[in-house]
């Protein structure tokens, strides 16, 4: 079903974009600040490795525009290993609430060298901005978020910096958001925010949900509701499997 | 090839869990250990959550000491007796060892115990089984079968309930079995692990079993004691993945087959040889990791 959406999609917006240049003439009045996401649900069976699905938007000519996709949140625990006794056996845990397992953040190319502390901040945009804290707060509490970070920035689940907003014309822009394989699912935020003259004119926030579906969701589901049942199966494929490798290999 | 693992919610190389499936496959064929000790961290390597690592791996141990249990037994290399003994030995000692890793997590001392179980146990281990095939290289002209078991220890002779073992050719109390079974059990909750590294040497030097009947025996307990903890992990913590499961097995009956043709084929010296080797390493790997400083002070861990 998605994969037919998408180039239809692609043909209505390109559709569009002609005919608003033919009567180009007043566009920044009629063009009001909106987009669309090629895919508002995005399912993970077996051969799930990764997925990359693109933001559509419409903007004012003079505007420039700021959006941050955002996954859904998990307590993350950074442990710092500590010396007893001369041997590395002790931890120091520091544990991060509401994390949000993916953060990425995207800008307009205008926007690259006039980017205000004030727009960051209002916009959540950057990694100083997303509001991360811990529960138990050490003096060297930045060494861990750092730590943190730097792990989720490894397994492409954050951005190392702003990726770009490419400008189809004066009035239409796409993003493409590339979600790893290591995904986790969810529900994840698309949040955009329209900027004229360093302020934030238009704020607009869309959804897309990540899930399992096919076997791999039914897996899960049995598993979670029926751990008993599931584990007994599991021991007698299990069993099973080992007994028939004795089969196939007396066969030969 | 990458495959999304329902359970552990993330996705993983095909071949790179195929390959370790075959690589303790092959250990569980020739040496009759589960390898637990090596593919869980190979797993957590991998990125696959630590719990999950855990409740997979049992069963894969299923499946791999099913394959091998029946191999052996079809070369008659199994003591029956012994093990059905020794399995009651170790659910006692399952329970017990549930029990004080419990007691253990309440203190918050459990990493610590479990990190030097590790170095300890595998570092003795290891270096007795190297020093006895030394001894055994160096005599073994002059006194084959005349080696010294610490079941000869008239403590241990005066146990009673006295019983023959005719195909290990061993008369001993039938405690005894009993006793290795739920001191292994003990550690296997403990530590997590199948426990064939320990209950191996266990069964050549403690019992004085022939070579040939380890690995099979062995196997036979594994077999039951993974069955049990695979039901135990699925059942109270949701954390046994079937399509990593899976996985590894494919690696896992494929590489104990060959293993057991590997087995026949190499003397029983030279096999407790490689794994006297290999046992001391990891104990010396886990020793040297907790007295040089970490390559990574901060560990990152998202469950």
């Amino acid at each position: 079903m998605i994969f037919l959406l998408k180039p239809l999609f692609f043909a209505l917006i390109t559709f569009f974009v002609l005919n608003l240049n033919l009567s180009d003439v007043g566009a920044t009045e009629r063009t009001l600040p909106d987009f669309s996401l090629t895919e508002d649900s995005i399912e993970i069976g077996p051969a799930f490795d990764g997925y990359t699905l693109s933001v559509f938007g419409v903007k004012p000519k003079e505007m420039s525009v700021v959006m941050t996709v955002k996954g859904p949140e998990k307590i993350v625990k950074v442990e710092k290993a500590k010396q007893i006794f001369g041997v590395w056996l002790g931890k120091e845990v520091v544990e991060f609430r509401r994390v949000p397992h993916f953060y990425k953040f995207y800008i307009t190319d205008d926007l690259q060298q006039n980017l205000s502390e004030n727009l960051k901040k209002k916009s959540s945009l950057g990694l100083k901005n997303l509001g991360l804290y811990a529960e138990n707060i050490s003096d060297n509490d930045q060494i861990f978020e750092n730590a943190m970070i730097a792990k989720l920035q490894q397994d492409d689940l954050y951005a190392l910096g702003p990726k770009e907003i490419s400008l189809i014309n004066d009035n239409f822009f796409k993003a493409d958001i590339h979600l790893p394989p290591g995904i986790s699912t969810g529900i994840f935020d698309v949040n955009i925010f329209w900027v004229n003259a360093g302020e934030i004119a238009a704020h607009q926030k869309k959804t897309f949900k990540v899930k399992q579906v096919g076997l791999n969701a039914k897996i899960y589901g049995f598993a979670m509701q029926n751990g008993f049942l599931y584990g007994i199966i599991a021991m007698l494929i299990s069993l099973m499997a080992g007994f028939a490798s004795i089969l196939i290999v007396k066969k030969k | 090839m990458n495959i999304y693992l329902p359970i552990a919610e993330m996705s993983v190389s095909f071949e790179a869990v195929f390959a370790i499936g075959i690589l303790v496959g092959f250990m569980s064929g020739v040496f009759g250990i589960g390898g637990g000790f090596l593919s869980t961290p190979l797993l957590i390597f991998l990125g696959v959550p630590p719990t999950v690592a855990v409740g997979t791996q049992s069963s894969q141990l299923a499946a791999t000491s099913s394959s091998g249990f029946i191999a052996n037994l079809r070369r008659g290399n199994i003591d029956l007796k012994i093990g059905t003994l020794m399995i009651a030995g170790s659910l006692l000692g399952n329970t017990l060892g549930i029990f004080i890793f419990h007691l253990l997590k309440q203190l918050g001392q459990i990493d610590v115990v479990i990190a030097l179980l590790y170095v300890f146990l595998l570092g003795i281990i290891g270096m007795m089984m190297l020093f006895e095939c030394f001894m055994s290289l160096s005599k073994q002209k002059k006194r084959a079968g005349k080696q010294k078991y610490f079941s000869h220890h008239p403590f241990f002779r005066s146990l009673p309930y006295k019983t023959r073992f005719p195909k290990s050719k061993i008369y001993m109390s039938a405690l005894m079995p009993v006793i290795v079974g739920f001191l292994g059990g003990i550690l296997i909750s403990i530590m997590g692990i199948g426990g064939g590294f320990i209950m191996v040497p266990a069964m050549i030097y403690f019992l004085g079993m022939p070579t040939m009947l380890v690995p099979g025996t062995s196997l036979f307990q594994i077999l039951f004691s993974a069955s049990f903890s695979c039901v135990m992990h699925a059942s109270f913590n949701h954390n046994v993945d079937i399509i990593l499961g899976i996985m590894l097995i494919f690696g896992g009956v494929l590489g104990t087959q060959f293993g057991v043709l590997a087995a026949s084929r190499i003397k029983g010296l030279t096999a407790r040889f490689c794994l006297a080797f290999m046992i001391t390493g990891v104990s010396f790997f886990l020793a040297r990791n907790l007295i040089l400083p970490p390559e990574n002070l901060y560990q990152v861990v998202i469950p």
